[in-house]
């Protein structure tokens, strides 16, 4: 019981960092509210989901970065979609570097696309590392019987 | 003197032309430059060349006089005399010398002749050996050489002559001979010494004849006068000597306007008049008695010469006895230099002038550029600021939920409110920005101005922390209901009323609203802001109209009767409008008016002042009083803290809104702010028969007629029950509900008849028997805090119309609720959390409906016959997907679409009560998307849809042939807060919009708002 109590509070110190450092905002929360038991491992659903979609638009980013002529357009909508997946989901950093992204778009400034995307690519493999972590910590908790929503 | 002077000139003095000039035949005309006291005016000025020397001469005896008695003229008479003596001295000297010569001279004749005559005795035995030539006076003449011209005529020349004798040497005829010849010779020395006193005797006598020291004197003077005319003669200067009196004796004027003797004799004062004459005249009186010599420079303004500048050098004259005898005076014009150096002076203040606007306006741009970083500095401030607050304020809203004990509760509640003040607050402070730059855009909403006062109270008296009495008087004479932009005029007040609170620290606080006529300030302006506001009043008061001027036939086709009172109402709730009118006599006037003229509009004028007994404003703090940042001074800065931002906010609202605001102050009593502003008043009226008493007696707080709240100093324990001692009891059901108006404008709008029909029959029953179920009602629900969420079972089976009625019911029950939270937040009656409210409004559905309390468990298939059909319209999975789980949460299912197109297809098939549509969308974008949707609700026909290219849906189901049968709620949903976005989201149709990313608490607000 000690340890689970151990691993709470290591996860517990884990989240706060999490929102510390600026990779979670207060949308998270929100997401973990939304699970319950009638409901179980919604956030671990929708982040793997956001995950998904955000490697498939990284790709398509990079894809559309790599043409000569950039499609501003659609590179936007694409920046727009991850915005609003970051956005929904509370990582706060990824969702600050596609408002900076945007911009770019919409400047049609190539190099700031690239620069951003860099960006974005690097925020986004971070934040999944720790989201990843995070999952596992819960992980541990469950099935050491604990209880990781207070 | 003057022409004798001229005759004599001409001979020295090529450039003499005076007496051209001024001949004397005119003289008498024109005045002469220089006037001199005369003894007679009669002699013509022959007359006064021929007595040059008499010493009769006026000017002379005043010259001699002058000469005498001052310390001046005798010193320059001193001067003369010297010189003359020293030149007499010189020449006294000379002969003098001249004379000691030559009795010198004499003496060595004289010693030789002795010496000879020794020599000539001694010699004798040895006389034929030495022959010694003897020259006299050979070298001691050449040392007169210098001597004057005059006297060297008379220099004598002594012949060196030698002394020859034939006789034979030391014989008798020797001796004899020898003797003869020094007779002789002392004989020519004498005669020589004759010739030579004869001489002295001569120059002396003629050294006596020469000239008088006074001719002398007065060729020098005539010299001097000369020149001082020669100098003079162009010279734009007036000299002058006056008396003791002040009166001319002697002036000098280049440009003689005047004669003679129209100033000679006279003084200042008696020669000219105008401004300037007198002062020159006290100027000389001054110096004269100060004895001491100044400038000073007069302006004259005569009618003699203009308006001139002279400088003025005046020097008092003495006598020898050291008194005053009169004064010199001398002028030079100078009008043309003043004139000169008053440009310059003019010019050198237009430069400082220049430079001093010139560094205004460089603080100015350095200000405004300081005011543009601090906005911007803000607007991403604020920002950061809203997300991690409104997380706390969710998770207080969350914690509400949970189970909690009173006291939490109402603590919790306190804490959402405040949350809440600070993130309107944040967003206001990112509205001045946006008042100033003008993209600030007002809304017009309806709200109950007693409200209004009433909880600003209550939210200041609930974080009270001083003994303060709170209170508020509203006249009767107030409208109910009034058009305005309420979260404004609530920012104002609660601004006003928190700056009161904060600078007093005994007494009390209050607000007073009274009507007033229009001020004169708003006469023009008032039009004009009426007119903006109307425009901009899209969310409701356009689409009220829109739904007047909707055909409605074909839809009462469709629609029973008692449907529509199902629809109004939820409408109706968008105002948060029931209508709780008590007997008092100006709602039934409205009434009544409201029947006959349904949609005519009026602009009141309400005044209010929000008053405390605090500190007061220094008067001098008063006119920077609402200026930003500005606060009563640097220590009020540091006791009470802010940001001195609130009253730039709120005069910035005001002016904004149309009105003024002003404040009365008095230094240790108290200050009154006072705001003027138009609100709109709709007189329509509206007397359906809806049960809305229920809110009424569930409420027992009457707000719309209350007139006066006090909130007395709280103590502990009683935190939040002082509200409304003097609330009046609750009125008869029966009454209330013949009292109906105002707020259901919509039924009044379209059914006059059905309304006023209704209202006599089946409402007032209903209305009672409602109410005191709903009053035990919420007895019950208080005490059990959480009830499983629904009881509907008991609706399954009954029939349409019941059903419908009963979605009404439900529908003012929610809306009761929402008094219910506003009364738990603000510390008022009920604590009840929101959540529990839900449950009593779902409790009296059932009640009503089967007057049976069950407590089944909750079906699908009943909460889809009553829960509200939600239709979401988002391209974004993950978005979908949380918002979908918050509103599984919140207890609603809802459809999911993702794109605009998806989203028509999806209201063709299905009537929806609430879309929430995403902006931004591939495919169509919510905009669009919304205005197909209005364009449906407005013509009853797809026809926009289908040329945007959407076929129509085939007519399969019941629902699509179902024409527009009540407006859908369209909530945006944008990633974007910025105003213009959501004036688009308005201009298109949309009700509200929700900013991304979707939080419980915003969903929960949306359809609060709109789920009713």
């Amino acid at each position: 019981m000690d340890g689970i109590v151990e691993l709470q509070r290591q996860l517990i110190d884990y989240t706060a960092s999490l929102f510390h450092e600026g990779f979670l905002d207060e949308q998270f929360n929100q997401l973990q509210q939304l699970e319950d038991e009638n409901n179980p491992g919604f956030v671990v659903e929708v982040v793997t989901l956001f995950f998904e979609d955000a490697d498939r638009l990284l790709n398509e980013l990079t894809k559309a970065l790599g043409q000569p002529s950039v499609d501003f357009k659609s590179l936007d909508a694409h920046v727009h979609q991850l915005k609003g997946s970051s956005s929904s989901i509370g990582a706060h950093r990824i969702h600050r570097v596609c408002i900076s992204f945007r911009n770019s778009c919409e400047e049609q400034n190539v190099e700031g696309c690239l620069k951003n995307l860099q960006q974005v690519k690097h925020e986004y493999s971070l934040v999944k590392d720790r989201l990843e972590t995070l999952f596992r910590m819960e992980q541990q908790i469950l099935n050491a019987g604990g209880s990781v929503r207070r | 003197m003057v022409c004798e002077m001229e005759s004599e000139c001409i001979e020295d003095m090529d450039i003499e032309v005076l007496s051209s000039m001024w001949p004397e035949d005119i003289g008498t005309d024109v005045g002469k430059q220089f006037n001199i006291e005369k003894p007679g005016m009669d002699q013509d000025m022959l007359e006064e060349v021929t007595i040059l020397e008499e010493p009769t001469i006026a000017d002379f005896q005043r010259l001699m006089e002058l000469t005498n008695y001052t310390d001046k003229g005798s010193s320059q008479l001193a001067y003369l005399m010297k010189h003359w003596e020293y030149k007499q001295a010189n020449a006294v000297r000379l002969l003098r010398e001249e004379l000691d010569n030559l009795s010198k001279q004499r003496q060595e004749v004289e010693l030789r002749k002795l010496e000879i005559l020794k020599d000539n005795r001694f010699e004798e035995e040895n006389y034929g050996g030495d022959k010694r030539p003897v020259s006299i006076l050979d070298e001691v003449y050449y040392t007169w050489q210098d001597l004057p011209v005059p006297l060297r005529k008379s220099d004598v020349i002594v012949q060196n002559k030698r002394i020859e004798i034939d006789a034979e040497f030391d014989t008798v005829v020797y001796w004899k001979q020898r003797a003869m010849q020094l007779e002789r010779q002392l004989e020519a020395s004498v005669q020589r010494e004759q010739i030579l006193m004869d001489k002295l005797q001569e120059s002396i006598k003629n050294l006596e004849r020469q000239s008088s020291p006074v001719e002398e004197l007065s060729q020098i003077l005539k010299r001097a006068d000369n020149f001082l005319h020669f100098i003079l003669q162009n010279a734009p200067v007036v000299i002058g000597h006056q008396d003791k009196e002040l009166r001319y004796r002697f002036i000098y004027n280049h440009f003689p306007s005047l004669q003679e003797e129209d100033i000679i004799g006279k003084t200042d004062v008696e020669i000219f008049t105008g401004s300037g004459v007198k002062e020159s005249q006290d100027f000389k009186r001054e110096v004269m008695e100060k004895g001491l010599p100044a400038k000073k420079e007069i302006t004259f303004e005569t009618e003699l010469f203009g308006s001139k500048t002279f400088l003025i050098y005046v020097e008092p004259v003495f006598s020898k006895a050291g008194e005053t005898i009169g004064i010199n005076y001398m002028g030079m014009e100078i009008t043309d230099q003043v004139r000169k150096r008053e440009r310059m002076a003019k010019l050198r203040e237009e430069i400082a002038v220049q430079k001093a606007k010139e560094t205004e306006l460089n603080k100015t741009i350095h200000i405004t550029e300081e005011t543009m970083r601090a906005k911007q500095m803000l607007a991403t401030m604020s920002h950061e600021i809203r997300s991690p607050l409104s997380g706390v304020v969710s998770m207080a809203e969350i914690l509400s939920t949970t189970k909690l004990d009173r006291e939490q509760r109402q603590l919790l509640g306190v804490m959402i409110s405040s949350g809440d003040l600070v993130l309107q607050l944040i967003n206001d402070i990112l509205d001045l920005s946006k008042v100033e730059s003008g993209v600030m855009k007002l809304e017009a909403t309806k709200f109950r101005p007693r409200e209004v006062v009433k909880h600003v109270l209550q939210t200041a008296a609930a974080s009270l922390q001083k003994m303060l009495t709170l209170e508020g008087n509203v006249a009767d004479d107030i409208p109910v209901e009034v058009i305005g932009d309420v979260l404004r005029i609530r920012q104002i007040l609660t601004n006003l009323v928190s700056n009161a609170v904060k600078f007093t620290h005994h007494g009390k606080v209050g607000i007073n609203l009274y009507v007033v006529p229009e001020p004169p300030f708003a006469k023009e302006e008032g039009h004009q802001k009426m007119s903006t506001e109307q425009s901009t009043n899209s969310a409701n008061g356009v689409k009220e109209e829109k739904r007047a001027s909707t055909p409605r036939s074909s839809s009462d086709q469709n629609c029973l009767d008692g449907r529509k009172h199902k629809d109004h109402p939820s409408q109706n709730h968008a105002f948060n409008d029931e209508c709780r009118s008590s007997v008092k006599s100006e709602c039934s006037m409205n009434g009544d008016t409201e029947e006959q003229t349904h949609s005519t509009e009026t602009t009141v004028w309400i005044r209010c002042d929000v008053y405390d007994t605090g500190i007061g404003i220094p008067e001098k703090a008063i006119p920077t009083l609402f200026r930003r940042y500005m606060q009563v001074s640097a220590d009020h800065a540091r006791k009470y803290g802010g940001t001195g931002l609130g009253l730039a906010i709120c005069k910035q609202l005001v002016e904004l809104m149309g009105g003024h605001l002003t404040v009365a102050s008095k230094e240790h009593c108290g200050s009154t702010f006072t705001f003027i502003l138009p609100y709109k008043v709709s007189t329509a009226c509206d007397n359906s028969d809806d049960p809305d008493e229920l809110s009424d007696v569930d409420d027992t707080d009457d707000d719309t007629t209350e007139g006066f709240f006090q909130f007395q100093p709280r103590t502990l324990g009683s935190l939040f029950s002082s509200n409304g001692p003097t609330r009046p009891q609750n009125i008869l059901p029966g009454f209330r509900s013949s009292n109906k108006f105002n707020g259901f404008s919509e039924n009044s709008y379209s059914f006059p008849t059905t309304n006023i029909k209704s209202k006599g029959t089946s409402s007032t029953e209903d209305a009672s028997s409602v109410i005191v179920d709903a009053s035990e009602m919420s007895e019950s629900t208080s005490s059990s805090s959480h009830i499983p969420e629904t009881k509907h079972e008991s609706l399954v089976n009954t029939n349409k119309q019941n059903e419908d009625k009963a979605h009404a019911r439900l529908q003012n029950g929610s809306l009761d609720s929402s008094q219910h939270k506003e009364g738990m937040t603000l510390g008022t009656m009920s604590s009840e959390p929101q959540q529990t409210c839900h449950q009593v409004k779902t409790d009296l559905t059932s009640q009503w409906v089967s007057s049976t309390n069950n407590n089944d468990t909750s079906s699908e298939v009943t909460k889809s016959a009553l829960k509200p059909k939600i239709l979401l319209v988002e391209d974004n999975k993950i978005n979908v997907m949380v918002t979908q789980s918050m509103m599984k949460r919140l207890g609603y299912s809802m459809d999911v679409v993702h794109n605009g197109v998806e989203a028509v297809r999806a209201v063709q098939r299905h009537s929806y009560d609430v879309i929430l549509m995403d902006v931004y969308m591939p495919v169509m974008n919510g905009l669009q998307t919304t205005k197909l949707i209005r364009s449906y609700e407005e013509t009853g026909n797809w026809e926009a849809a289908s040329k945007a290219g959407i076929e129509p849906c085939l007519p399969t189901s019941h629902e699509c042939s179902v024409l527009p049968k009540n407006r859908i709620h369209i909530i945006a949903m944008t990633a974007n807060t910025l105003s213009e976005s959501a004036e688009e989201c308005y201009a298109t149709g949309m009700d509200s919009f929700v900013s991304k990313p979707v939080t419980f608490q915003k969903l929960k607000d949306c359809l609060e708002q709109y789920l009713r």
